[in-house]
């Protein structure tokens, strides 16, 4: 064999001889593959299955920590090509007390082996226990965000708190570092590639994992510790059964309520309803009587699961259909930009120059129409994270008192600062708004908060504004 | 690329098909795209809104406005676009914003507070007019941005192009895609190969029913559950695919909102007049070489050109240039001229592996490898060359392979 010696050198062929050896662990494509066993050796882990198709066993990158136990409590010798994630070299640079939930949170995750969900309100500091546990487990930490607002504040925080450079993959940016932080998007997009780099996992805002495609993010890694937090797990389609699949059992949870006062910023709510104009009446009753028309017509029934996308399909179908669209949202624009509204947000404005405050619309064209005309600035989806973070800082310092988006700061995004919260407009998804209230809710010396609804009068808003308030929240 | 709703499609009987296209419904296309992109053209210079605005006052027919959707999309992808760079909105709205902050502060009431005025007194700072500081509050914004080129192209050829996306579209969706290919040139077969390991996809090959090959391609984790995650690489194989002198594709897709499984079926030819995926040029002087000196009766090896995939399950495919012939017996050939020297230790790979029939390789010397690295008791040769291949040597080769 020594005229052999020369590719025996080479990598590649080394690496063949050892393969052959001993078991082998590869992560591939958030898969992990198991070479050196046949087909039926009785040493396969049961997580496994045979692929013809590259000559070896298979597995979902999660099930990475049971496999190991299997090999282990099997005495069997194998080389982990899989894992790839270091230890971290210090943990938290900052260290306060922590709150008595926050402590019991993270005493239940620990007792459930590093794996499971933690519910808390949103400003109740959820992030604070993420700072905990990648303390505890000192292992390279990717933290999922749904938002690039969010994906900055965890940036900025962790950061501080470890006082280490942290890495970013999405909005622009693809950098990864022992503690990074990414979207579900990104997540989803590039977990095959990354996935056996980190230990440990966070899913912020856990409720969104459990959609079809972010599910799969969860199982192409193969982090063995993982933390969801969320304020709301409860999902629409019934889905957050699978974040135990996912995540892990859930290990904690506190309701909103038992804890305003202690640690939250005391908050009032108040309504304003808008009376449409002469002019703005007529309109909007002869748009609405225009869209009714069609979809009573049309059989369709607003109310039921399909009535919405039978009325979108309907309507491209046909001159009449068409009509019937516009005339839907020439009546749904007027509800939510009603002239007076508009007066009312000049107020508001006025009142709280000397506040922080943060106004809400549930499209990108309201929010900039408000911009322009009151001069204040705009967050959408397409400010750019720099802008986004210069806007928030310039807002915390008192250089701009108010700032107006539509739904990027929906959930969680820290602005310590804001007092006063205007939801001009909305949708009525529950969540959303609980969201909305934690932004105005966060402790700070005495700060008493307003929440401001402004309803337009006799519109199916009002009727929004109604189904908005149905939750625990409201009292 | 298109996404799924600018789709001509329709579902029967769990079958997701294309729109044929009907009586004059490819020339209304056509017309529509050829206006498209004289617009396109005109556009240059001006934003990315009023490109969008005049496309919309082109009128399309109610049946045809998904086709009209399609084409815009497609020709908005051809356009190359930047941010108006002498100003920065970004610096000039902080400048309003944080001006209109402390004037409001100001203000002992709300008509005190004037719009206006901050617009003004922003915009002689700086020397502008205010209606330019209105312009470029917001200029920044996507609708705004400003094209800079627009990738020309012809209306029947943007029609093509549709139909090529459609199935991209279609394959975004998909979990897995069997394919039936065929090809006379191993160049062909090369690139398709080469594109699947490039985007990380696994496959199948068997020999196809009617020649050729079925190929069955789809992800890792497909192993263990069905999933969409392959989708946009399956969708940029197939300009590769679509690359073979013919090819037939059923693909297993997720479909509509509620992601129903359906089965997709698309077949086509290399059109006449496209261009063949010609041999590497040593290979093609190799065979006119070979195939002079056969006639002349200087050699008992015959030869022509291969088509064949010689697949080993988990360790890769070999697809040889030529094949040589003598009373039966055949050996293949694959000339690595422009491999690298990791690709000659793959090949020894497959042959200690049991490559089903006997192989010669071809390596330039310049890749620094010995003759013997393939050992003599395997149905293998290594022929080293510098410049072009001896035919003595060759011969040699072959019969060494074939004993």
């Amino acid at each position: 064999m020594e005229r052999r010696s020369e590719p025996l050198d080479e990598k590649g062929s080394a690496a063949r001889v050892r393969a052959r050896a001993v078991v082998r662990l590869a992560f591939k494509s958030g898969t992990l593959e198991v070479h050196g066993l046949d087909e039926g050796d009785p040493r396969v882990p049961s997580q496994c299955r045979w692929d013809a198709r590259s000559a070896c066993h298979r597995a979902a990158a999660q099930d990475y920590a049971a496999i190991v136990m299997s090999f282990v409590r099997g005495e069997v010798a194998y080389e982990d090509e899989a894992r790839a994630y270091e230890e971290l070299e210090g943990g938290l640079r900052v260290r306060r007390e922590p709150r008595p939930y926050q402590r019991e949170a993270i005493t239940a995750w620990k007792k459930a082996r590093g794996q499971g969900l933690v519910v808390l309100p949103t400003g109740a500091g959820k992030s604070y226990v993420a700072m905990m546990a990648i303390d505890d487990r000192r292992r390279s930490t990717l933290v999922i965000a749904p938002t690039l607002d969010l994906v900055r504040q965890w940036y900025d925080n962790l950061r501080t708190a470890f006082g280490v450079d942290v890495g970013v993959v999405g909005g622009g940016e693809h950098r990864v570092l022992p503690i990074t932080v990414t979207t579900y998007d990104s997540a989803y997009i590039h977990m095959e590639h990354f996935g056996n780099r980190f230990g440990l996992v966070v899913f912020d805002e856990a409720h969104h994992l459990p959609g079809e495609t972010y599910a799969l993010a969860a199982k192409l890694c193969l982090a063995p510790f993982r933390l969801g937090l969320t304020a709301t797990p409860e999902r629409a389609d019934g889905r957050e059964a699978l974040l135990e699949e996912l995540v892990g059992p859930m290990v904690y949870r506190q309701e909103i309520v038992e804890m305003s006062g202690d640690y939250l910023a005391d908050y009032e709510t108040v309504r304003i309803a808008i009376d449409l104009s002469p002019e703005e009446r007529q309109r909007y009753d002869t748009a609405r009587a225009t869209y009714r028309a069609f979809v009573v017509s049309q059989g369709i029934r607003m109310g039921s699961k399909t009535g919405w996308s039978d009325f979108i399909m309907r309507s491209t179908f046909s001159e009449e259909g068409r009509r019937a669209f516009a005339a839907y949202r020439e009546q749904r624009q007027l509800a939510f930009a009603a002239s007076a509204k508009m007066e009312t947000v000049a107020q508001l404005l006025h009142d709280h120059r000397n506040d922080r405050a943060i106004l809400f619309t549930q499209d990108n064209a309201t929010a900039f129409d408000i911009s322009r005309r009151f001069l204040i600035p705009s967050i959408t989806h397409q400010t750019k994270v720099s802008e986004r973070s210069d806007i928030l800082a310039a807002l915390a310092e008192g250089r701009i008192r108010a700032v107006v988006t539509s739904k990027v700061l929906n959930e969680g995004v820290d602005v310590p600062d804001a007092n006063v919260a205007v939801i001009v407009s909305g949708s009525g998804s529950v969540r959303e708004h609980v969201q909305r209230l934690g932004r105005v809710l966060r402790k700070k010396e005495d700060k008493r908060a307003v929440l401001y609804e402004l309803v337009t009068r006799e519109t199916s808003e009002a009727f929004t504004s109604e189904r908005r308030r149905d939750h625990v929240a409201y009292r | 690329m298109l996404t799924a709703d600018l789709v001509r499609v329709y579902r029967r009987k769990g079958e997701l098909k294309l729109r044929d296209w009907k009586g004059d419904a490819r020339a209304n296309a056509e017309s529509i795209a050829r206006r498209y992109v004289t617009i396109a053209e005109a556009h240059v210079g001006k934003t990315r809104g009023e490109l969008r605005d005049a496309m919309d006052d082109v009128p399309a027919p109610a049946r045809d406005r998904k086709v009209a959707d399609g084409l815009r999309k497609l020709v908005m992808d051809r356009c190359e676009v930047e941010v108006d760079a002498e100003h920065d909105p970004a610096e000039i709205r902080q400048a309003v914003f944080e001006r209109a902050a402390e004037l409001r502060r100001e203000a002992t009431h709300r008509g005190a507070f004037e719009r206006e005025a901050v617009i003004a007194e922003v915009a002689e700072a700086r020397g502008l007019q205010p209606e330019e500081i209105e312009r470029l509050l917001y200029a920044d914004l996507k609708r705004n941005h400003r094209i800079l080129a627009f990738e020309a192209i012809g209306g029947e050829a943007l029609v093509d192009l549709y139909d090529e996306s459609q199935v991209q579209a279609v394959l975004l969706r998909a979990e897995k895609v069997v394919v039936q290919v065929a090809a006379k040139s191993p160049a062909t077969y090369r690139y398709l190969f080469r594109k699947l390991k490039f985007l990380r996809l696994l496959h199948t090959i068997e020999p196809g029913e009617k020649g050729g090959y079925k190929i069955e391609i789809d992800g890792p984790f497909s192993l263990l559950s069905s999933v969409t995650k392959y989708g946009l690489q399956l969708a940029m194989a197939f300009p590769a695919i679509r690359a073979c002198d013919a090819w037939a594709l059923d693909a297993q897709v997720r479909w509509g909102k509620k992601r129903d499984r359906v089965h997709f079926h698309a077949e086509g030819e290399r059109k006449a007049g496209e261009r063949e995926a010609a041999l590497p040029d040593e290979v093609q002087k190799l065979l006119d070489k070979h195939s002079e000196r056969f006639e002349k009766g200087r050699t008992p090896w015959a030869v022509s050109p291969s088509s064949e995939i010689l697949s080993l399950p988990g360790v890769g495919v070999c697809i040889p240039d030529l094949v040589f012939e003598k009373d039966g017996t055949k050996v293949y050939l694959e000339a690595l001229g422009y491999w690298s020297r990791d690709a000659v230790w793959k090949r020894v790979e497959l042959v200690e592996a049991g490559l089903p029939v006997p192989m010669v390789f071809a390596v330039p010397s310049r890749l620094r490898v010995s003759e013997e690295v393939l050992p003599e008791d395997l149905p293998g040769a290594l022929v080293v060359y510098k410049g072009v291949i001896p035919a003595k040597k060759l011969e040699e080769a072959l019969d060494s392979a074939a004993s």
